[in-house]
């Protein structure tokens, strides 16, 4: 049922409402406090789509997620627009819906043949728990939850963040159930073993931050007794990470 | 009167006269006796051995005798006989066997043993020992080798009609699945693996004796854990078969009748998460799915004698990303259903909220389901009508109490009781 209405008001009643309006106002002017008032506007994000400006509007069409990650300049410039569900969605340039995993190139028993990588060394550390393979001659960047390896001239950089699993749940049940939100766009998800072992790779493209640089990263997520590492590696785009990644987990102990 | 008229009355009333002649004959008393057909005999209820106070103990069923094996509340895993005349179980780590009836207890190994089955017929204990097998005859008080210069040999199956042995054995990195014969003579290589990704674990014979289970997979715990993909080897050719579900390494999750296979399918060690129950009607079919993931989360399979019904344990189904927050609630709200497996039809047959219910098998021929409850307090064994109805306690305490938590909820029960049809 719809219809006009107004509030009919005695003009009594209504000097006084002005009248305490007024106070409040001057009050908090006196006391220093804001008086709450429209929220300033940001200017509207949006976007062109065969021809057709389309205005972004967060939760209506699209996800606030992805909202939040078109601030990033690398993000936008490797992805196009698509349409999913009425929201507005990012896909990598070139790449038609729906992604598909490559089959797997991967051999963990043989380490990968990169060029510019000749040796191996055993990364271990009393703290962290675990041990792996990595290429000779890259740097080391020990933190708290994190191992962070860079490759000479920053071709690659590798990750190993650390989330604690106290149950030691199954991968799958943890991801669902615990797994941080990174941001960013995914491109790719899939679950798959390596030497049998449970594994969830993703191909996502992150803003730049901190240790990190912007642009597509590839995931590989893999739980080690009570905790769960994730294996985050950039140039995503390239083969050569995916496999740098791979034997690294396939070497963890 | 005419002839045919006399012939007639004679053909008519010969047997009356004959009676009355009789009647004559006793002096008046004619005596009959009612015979009463004998009553169909009940189907017997079998006996239980189970740990209680970390003893053993054996429950007659049928007779409500119970008797305490051991004193010093260091046993687990009974194992009746087949014909319940003797109980193997572990003390610590040694294998010992008593006779039920007089008590008299025997430690058979030399060193510690977590595998032994009973033959399935007369009372042949084998066990891994001196790298073959040792086999105790409870009998004779005698044991025998059976070499076989295996170091490390493991789940062990004796076919059912007990001239094959079937176990796992590692081989340097190599994993195996063999058989014996069980005089020891002839030896057979199954399944090999072909390296790290496919070793076998023994589950299993088919009751034909034709086929072994196995799971077959990386050897990493990880993977073990979150199940592995089920296969069949025929004993008699070189055949496998895989299912192509992962499924959790947990013998109890599988039981295998004439009609098919019936085993909790599903990836992932959470047993309360993402499980369905399946059926395959023979190896080389297509498996079917009875109880899916979206309604249920089953546990522990048992094909009732007829091959008609299944009946399992169940709790709700819990979303991926809800898991270990509804995980106490899940295990606790177990209860035993049925499934009808023509019609599909699932009946509940245990509901007391106070109880979580577990492990079903069928016995006296279908009669009666015995199974495990659980409560804050105890874990006990109750016996009711396949129907549900008639719920009677049997054994009101297994201890030392399981951990109701087990291993994501798998609790192995045959720790704690074995059941040994009559």
């Amino acid at each position: 049922m719809t219809g006009e209405w107004r509030l009919e008001m005695n003009p009594s009643i209504k000097i006084t409402l002005i009248f305490l309006v007024g106070a409040v106002v001057a009050g908090c002017a006196a006391s220093g406090y804001a008086v709450p008032g429209p929220t300033p506007t940001e200017t509207p994000v949006t976007i062109t789509v065969d021809g057709k400006t389309i205005v972004l509007v967060p939760g209506e069409n699209i996800s606030p997620e992805i909202y939040e990650a078109i601030r990033s300049p690398e993000i936008l410039e490797n992805s196009e627009w698509i349409l999913v569900d009425g929201f507005w969605d990012l896909m990598p340039r070139g790449v038609n819906a729906p992604l598909e995993a490559d089959p797997p190139t991967f051999d963990p028993a043989v380490p990968p043949d990169i060029e510019g990588i000749e040796s191996w060394e055993t990364f271990a550390s009393e703290g962290s728990g675990f041990s792996f393979q990595y290429p000779s001659g890259w740097q080391v960047i020990m933190k708290a939850e994190s191992v962070q390896l860079v490759a000479p001239e920053n071709r690659f950089v590798v990750r190993v963040d650390r989330f604690p699993n106290p149950a030691a749940a199954s991968l799958t049940v943890w991801l669902a159930e615990y797994a941080p939100v990174l941001g960013g766009v995914e491109l790719l998800s899939f679950d798959e073993a390596i030497q049998g072992i449970p594994v969830r790779r993703q191909q996502v493209i992150l803003p730049a931050a901190e240790a990190q640089p912007g642009g597509e990263h590839a995931i590989l997520w893999i739980g080690h007794m009570y905790e769960i590492l994730m294996w985050i590696g950039w140039p995503g785009d390239q083969p050569e990470t995916i496999d740098l990644i791979s034997y690294m987990a396939s070497t963890l102990q | 009167m005419n002839p045919k008229t006399l012939h007639r009355f004679f053909r008519k009333f010969l047997p009356l006269l004959i009676a009355f002649t009789l009647v004559a004959g006793c002096r008046g008393v004619l005596e009959l006796e009612i015979e009463r057909l004998p009553a169909e005999p009940s189907p017997a209820l079998g006996t239980i051995a189970y740990i209680a106070g970390g003893d053993v103990w054996v429950l007659d069923l049928d007779s409500g005798q119970l008797k305490r094996i051991t004193r010093d509340g260091l046993n687990s895993r009974p194992l009746l006989s087949a014909d319940a005349g003797w109980v193997a179980y572990r003390k610590g780590d040694f294998l010992y066997i008593a006779d039920v009836r007089t008590g008299k207890e025997i430690r058979v190994s030399e060193a510690g043993v977590s595998s032994y089955v009973w033959s399935p017929e007369g009372a042949e204990l084998i066990f891994p020992a001196w790298s073959g097998l040792a086999v105790w005859d409870a009998l004779t008080e005698k044991g025998r080798q059976i070499s076989l210069d295996l170091a490390a040999i493991h789940n062990l199956a004796w076919r059912p009609d007990g001239a094959l042995i079937a176990f796992d054995t590692l081989e340097g990195d190599i994993r195996t699945v063999q058989t014996v014969s069980a005089d020891g003579n002839h030896r057979t290589e199954v399944y090999t693996a072909g390296g790290m990704m496919d070793m076998p674990r023994l589950a299993g014979w088919s009751p034909n004796g034709e086929w072994l289970a196995l799971w077959v997979g990386s050897r990493a715990l990880a993977a073990e854990q979150d199940g592995l993909p089920f296969c069949f080897a025929s004993v008699e050719r070189d055949e496998l078969h895989c299912t192509g579900d992962l499924t959790l390494v947990r013998p109890e999750y599988i039981d295998w009748s004439a009609e098919g296979l019936a085993w909790i399918a599903g990836a992932g060690r959470e047993t309360w998460v993402g499980k369905s129950l399946a059926i395959l009607p023979a190896v080389d079919g297509e498996p079917q799915i009875l109880v899916s993931t979206a309604e249920q989360a089953p546990v522990y399979p048992a094909w009732s004698p007829d091959g008609n019904q299944i009946a399992y344990s169940a709790g709700p189904p819990v979303p991926l990303d809800a898991a270990y927050d509804r995980r106490d609630a899940a295990l606790h709200t177990r209860r035993i259903w049925v499934i009808n497996v023509k019609t599909g039809r699932r009946t509940q047959l245990t509901g007391d909220s106070r109880y979580r219910d577990e492990r079903p098998v069928w016995t006296a021929g279908g009669r009666y389901i015995l199974f495990v409850r659980m409560d804050d307090q105890a874990a006990g064994l109750w016996l009711m009508n396949s129907d549900g109805g008639d719920l009677t306690q049997l054994v009101s305490e297994m201890t030392p109490r399981p951990d109701p938590t087990g291993e994501y909820g798998y609790i192995a029960w045959n720790n704690w009781w074995h059941w040994r049809s009559p």
